[in-house]
């Protein structure tokens, strides 16, 4: 084996420039590994690395569109990925005051710098409550728009359920947002 | 068996691989509503704890793009133009698919930020576009290999953390994981082909654990790569039953990290015939 053939010693070789990239890019992917911060393009592939254990209830956010629930594994990935994650985010920043839980993170990551900047990264990446008041209106216009049909009434419920003898059974189930014409 | 002596042997033939795929790709994503026309006034932001996303927040452009209908078709407009002209143009493909990284980039952390949904496999479509940049052909070789080593760093990656972090000494818990997964599926749609293959590995913690297992192997198996190029093209097989297998077991969407994949297809001729790369 070689050393010259390397692919390290020979990028430093032909071309120093592209060694140092390469280098950084192999520094930042440790950096945020040890880190365990997902940061693009250095994420940490861990997907199903952990042991998981059954909960007693699993509870799953059910979308009703005019009184019929809307089955969501009948629409692309990335649909019903927009549809519940944007009201997990609502719901979250609803649950906790009107305020974004992520100002937390940039107040931790602003606490070298002044004043001012935390203002100003609070700013640009919190959630603020105009925009959560915002989010039913458009939440009822892409579901018009992605599902084709006009929409009179759509309500969000959490609903919970316990797995049992293979399957699952409904144990409680509330609203959390209602939405109507 | 043919297929194992299929290679690309040619920088033109492999772009064209690797344009057309992420063409494809693009068919899927205007399918599945990834453009930024229908995220359109979006209010809610879900940058995680991403820095590249923080920072592009910070410049405020990510919040202009969604609020106006205008320019967010023209972003969209300009990702499928790029690629389209990566796809045609051998002569300036280095500046389409320079145009093609940034607007992507722009539609991309845009569009993932105002729909709350992080994805990870991106950074190899990223990766696999950026040799593209270069024009001369000793420096498309090299990060087109930087490329390959991280295809195989991401395989190997997850395989190591299924060890470390003990899923794989417990492997019968993939069944555990299949219920979990797929709550939507058993209350909505039991009939979906991937229900009814978890629902068999669900009653078959065995079978689930010896697919957990498989699943391990598949990905450890990359470590060869470091060594050898050899292998790759076996390689390339594993990806592509890794991505297909990931959708009908989990309906997980990996069909981005193949576009990586290509690399390990490529051979370059030299002097009419096709070399095989040496290790390292």
């Amino acid at each position: 084996m070689d050393y010259k053939n390397w692919y390290l010693v020979r990028l430093f070789r032909q071309n120093k420039i592209l060694f140092i990239f390469v280098l950084l890019f192999i520094f930042f992917q440790l950096y945020f590994n040890q880190k365990r911060i997902h940061s693009f393009p250095w994420f940490v592939w861990d997907m199903y690395s952990r042991e998981e254990s059954m909960p007693d209830t699993v509870t799953q956010t059910e979308v009703f569109i005019d009184g019929k629930r809307l089955d969501v594994t009948h629409i692309p990935i990335w649909q019903e990925a927009t549809i519940l994650h944007t009201y997990k985010m609502y719901n979250w920043q609803k649950m906790n005051g009107d305020n974004d839980p992520i100002n937390d993170e940039v107040k931790k990551r602003t606490r070298y710098f002044p004043e001012r900047v935390y203002h100003f990264v609070a700013y640009k990446i919190n959630n603020h409550p105009e925009e959560s008041q915002q989010y039913p209106a458009w939440l009822k216009n892409y579901l018009e728009k992605r599902l084709h049909q006009k929409i009179n009434h759509v309500e969000l419920k959490d609903v919970q359920y316990k797995y049992e003898g293979g399957k699952f059974r409904q144990v409680n189930a509330w609203t959390v947002l209602k939405i109507d014409n | 068996m043919k297929f194992f002596d299929f290679h690309i042997n040619n920088r033109n033939t492999y772009a064209r691989w690797v344009f057309g795929f992420f063409l494809l790709l693009l068919i899927y994503r205007w399918h599945s509503s990834t453009f930024l026309i229908y995220a359109y006034g979006a209010p809610m932001k879900g940058p995680e704890m991403d820095y590249a996303y923080w920072i592009t927040l910070c410049t405020g452009l990510p919040h202009f793009i969604i609020q106006h209908y205008w320019a967010c078709l023209f972003i969209d407009v300009a990702v499928v133009a790029c690629s389209i002209g990566c796809f045609i143009s051998e002569k300036h493909r280095h500046v389409f698919c320079t145009l093609l990284i940034l607007f992507f980039f722009i539609q991309r952390v845009t569009i993932e930020t105002f729909s709350c949904s992080h994805s990870k496999s991106i950074s190899c479509v990223f990766v696999a576009l950026l040799p593209f940049c270069f024009k001369s052909d000793k420096n498309f070789m090299l990060v087109l290999e930087a490329g390959r080593y991280f295809l195989i760093y991401v395989m190997v990656a997850s395989a190591i953390h299924k060890l470390t972090n003990g899923a794989l000494t417990h492997p019968y818990n993939f069944s555990t994981v299949l219920i979990n997964q797929h709550v939507d599926l058993a209350t909505l749609n039991p009939n979906h082909i991937c229900y009814r293959i978890a629902s068999k590995l669900i009653q078959h913690p065995a079978w689930a654990a010896a697919s957990y297992i498989m699943l391990f192997i598949s990905q450890i198996i990359f470590i060869v790569g470091f060594f050898t190029k050899q292998s790759d093209r076996l390689l390339f097989i594993f990806l592509f039953a890794f991505a297909v297998t990931t959708y009908y077991i989990m309906r997980i969407y990996n069909f981005d990290i193949l576009m990586l994949g290509f690399t390990l297809l490529y051979f370059p001729a030299r002097h009419g015939t096709s070399v095989k790369r040496s290790a390292f």
